[in-house]
């Protein structure tokens, strides 16, 4: 690549996260450590219309249908978490990223029947990120379906290096809307009460949701500041399959983690976690698998997935999974996909992580998201090797 | 500062239109469209593979399609392979999210059509870009409010700077139905200014940009280079100067098309007042036209301005200045297109 050489080492250094197993990154990565769980009942959306009344939602302070724009609420809370950890108070002008799947939706779909008053301006985030971050430049919003913060882990990066900016924030963030449930809903199975994730008995995906977000830093800035680096990105590949509109494709899936192994010099051998996509649908799962296979042949990460805990966060998934990649290294121990997996076929011989948080010392990890219209995007993340 | 090599130079190939109402973008300086005019994507299209998309889908499908038939592609050397897509969108696919909703309300959720079930996604027009032509490259949905259009140009800029792909199809699409009229236009009407923005524009608009090396080595006829990466400032003045650097930095153009309000001054419309600098050929006004076109706005300014370079005997002679902006937003962005001289 002509651009390869005015590209600086970039880092994430403050991490932020707000989802059903808790209200900040550590809390979340302890749950995901020690219990499992399934999906609580739903009661954020009307229930009546669903076979499938279960979700992983976040439970309110206030009385249901009491809280507006929830999505937003908690995308600023994961920024000022991120912004806190790496210290970075006093910053202004940073850009943001901010990926998401269903934007304010929730809250749209509640003016559509009636309930609440709802502005143009609010089905985006900027207004809010302006009034309450003041260390928030420019705001851009990307609607990338499931993938859609890794999306935005790679255009920051781009933009770090492209406008040379010293640091960027990186956020996702999404709440359950009823449009999106209902297409779930139709597709899952009978008896579905959590996701199992590369299980032959798995019978679908259930929506959960919540905001992470991270600040990615260049090593200059950091070493001006003495910053504290949490662990390094070295590339977000991508692809998209330009095949089928909500039918994952195996093929475009190997060509984003080729892409993201080419661009991070890294080799599949490198690579000792990775952090699946893994929905539970019929589809997803033997379509990843395969593609995992198709690049790693014979080596054999060890594989965790968030989706038995968290649900599908959507917008929010790529970068809660960065999150947890970047503490099982901090932590040395890998959070189980779930109790046990009775695994499909095409994950014959993974290496899943199942039953207990296994320690580990992973050094290399890959984070997978995947979306509607067949948009991949692949993060690779390394250990930081200096001491602090 | 990233070096100003050909490698990361950006530069519009081709400029599509499909605006119900408007024909050739140059009709853009003439009457209001008729705002019930038919839209015929079939006639743009084909028949094949349109059933279920939505109207969005359609209309940015055809300004897609009409733009890469102006940049020669692809037979002349773009690879679909190495083609990416940002899509600029705020109310795409509301229409569908508010359909789908009173559907399952009334009927639980099997009487949903998973017709639908894309259209229920945001991405939705983006990924129907990709699979109708076959793009693989980085595929953007951007839905950042009155700035979107910038953000998407800048976005395109980015991944094309960066090498992830040598092509970017970039669209701006908004529909006008009852959801979106609904929840907009009454946030439109300003103080002072009761005539506008009682109306929503509809359409979409299309660019096609590819990386100068790329485009020279297969002998691309390049209209403009996206000069400067943009700001989101909170007026339009302090957007200018944000990418223009100071107001000198137009001193050197010899022909600036400025868009803006109706009626207004060139330095005015530029947002700050400067006696220095050149007046500016048209201050054109597309949203006084078209209505308030959000996730739109700047890319039909860039085909505009791509459509009056062309007209010109002079070539190379045009500078323009994008502006885009929702009225009851703060953020303001501009960008500039800096006119490729003809060799020769």
């Amino acid at each position: 690549m002509p651009d390869e050489a005015f590209r600086e080492d970039l880092f994430i250094t403050g991490l932020g996260m707000i989802s059903c197993l808790g209200d900040s990154a550590h809390a979340g990565f302890e749950r995901m450590c020690e219990s499992f769980r399934e999906a609580s009942l739903l009661s954020v959306i009307d229930p009546a219309p669903f076979r499938l009344r279960r979700a992983y939602e976040i439970a309110d302070p206030a009385p249901a249908g009491e809280n507006r724009l929830r999505a937003t609420t908690w995308l600023v809370a994961a920024i000022r978490q991120a912004i806190a950890d790496a210290g970075l108070e006093h910053a202004r002008d940073l850009p943001v990223i901010v990926g998401t799947g269903l934007r304010e939706f929730q809250s749209f779909e509640r003016w559509c029947a009636a309930e609440r008053p709802f502005q143009p301006v609010e089905l985006h985030f900027e207004a809010a990120i302006r009034a309450e971050i003041p260390q928030a430049g420019d705001v851009i919003t990307l609607c990338n379906a499931c993938s859609a913060s890794n999306f935005a882990l790679g255009l920051a990066l781009d933009l770090i290096a492209v406008e040379q900016v010293p640091a960027a924030i990186v956020a996702g963030c999404d709440a359950i809307a009823g449009s999106m449930f209902a297409f779930t809903d139709r597709a899952g199975q009978a008896g579905l009460t959590r996701v199992e994730p590369f299980d032959r008995g798995r019978r679908g995906v259930i929506l959960g949701e919540g905001a992470a977000a991270v600040v990615l830093e260049t090593e200059r800035h950091i070493d001006a500041r003495s910053g504290k680096r949490r662990a390094r990105l070295r590339a977000v590949g991508m692809s998209c399959d330009a095949g089928h509109e909500t039918a994952p494709d195996s093929a475009g899936i190997a060509a984003a983690l080729a892409d993201a192994l080419a661009t991070s010099g890294c080799t599949a051998a490198d690579v000792d976690l990775i952090v699946a996509h893994a929905t539970g649908t019929a589809l997803n799962d033997p379509a990843e698998a395969s593609a995992i296979r198709a690049v790693f042949g014979e080596h054999r990460p060890r594989i965790t997935a968030l989706k038995g805990h968290t649900g599908h966060t959507s917008g929010a998934a790529g970068v809660m999974g960065v999150i947890t990649a970047i503490l099982a290294m901090e932590h040395r121990r890998i959070p189980p996909i779930s109790a046990a997996i009775d695994a499909i076929d095409e994950a014959a011989g993974f290496d899943l992580v199942t039953a207990a948080a296994l320690p580990a010392e992973p050094t290399c990890a890959l984070v997978n998201a995947f979306g509607f219209g067949g948009v991949n995007a692949v993060a690779v993340l390394e250990k930081t090797r200096r001491l602090q | 500062m990233i070096p100003e090599t050909s490698e990361v130079a950006c530069v519009i190939t081709g400029a599509g239109l499909q605006v119900p109402g408007v024909g050739a973008p140059l009709d853009l300086l003439d009457a209001p469209p008729d705002h019930d005019a038919g839209f015929e994507p079939k006639a743009i299209l084909g028949r094949k593979g349109l059933f279920g998309k939505d109207r969005a889908t359609l209309l940015a499908l055809c300004a897609a399609k009409l733009a890469l038939e102006n940049a020669r592609w692809p037979e002349e050397g773009m690879d679909p392979a190495r083609t990416g897509v940002v899509v600029s969108s705020n109310f795409g696919n509301l229409d569908t999210v508010e359909r789908v909703l009173q559907t399952v309300a009334k009927g639980g959720s099997a009487s949903a059509s998973m017709m639908d079930a894309p259209n229920a996604s945001s991405n939705v027009i983006a990924s129907t870009l990709a699979i109708r032509f076959g793009c693989k490259g980085p595929n953007y949905t951007v839905c950042s409010g009155g700035t979107a259009s910038i953000d998407a140009l800048r976005v395109a800029r980015l991944t094309l700077a960066a090498g992830r792909a040598d092509a970017m199809i970039v669209v701006g699409v908004e529909p006008r139905n009852a959801v979106v009229k609904a929840l907009v236009e009454p946030h439109l009407a300003e103080p002072g200014s009761a005539a506008r923005g009682e109306k929503l524009a509809e359409g979409a608009a299309a660019l096609i940009i590819e990386r100068a090396s790329k485009a020279a080595a297969r002998g691309a006829r390049g209209l403009f280079r996206i000069a400067a990466p943009y700001r989101i400032r909170a007026d339009r003045g302090a957007a200018t100067l944000a990418v223009g650097g100071s107001p000198s930095a137009f001193s050197d153009a010899s022909r600036l098309l400025t868009f803006g309000r109706k009626g207004t001054a060139a330095a005015e419309a530029l947002g700050f007042a400067h006696r220095g600098l050149p007046h500016a050929e048209h201050v054109v006004d597309i949203e006084d036209r078209l209505g308030a076109c959000h996730g739109l706005l700047a890319i039909v300014q860039a085909v505009l301005a791509c459509a009056l370079l062309n007209a010109r005997e002079a070539r190379g002679s045009l500078y323009a200045l994008l502006h885009a902006g929702a009225p009851y937003e703060t953020g303001r962005a501009a960008a500039i297109l800096e006119p490729l001289r003809v060799a020769g």
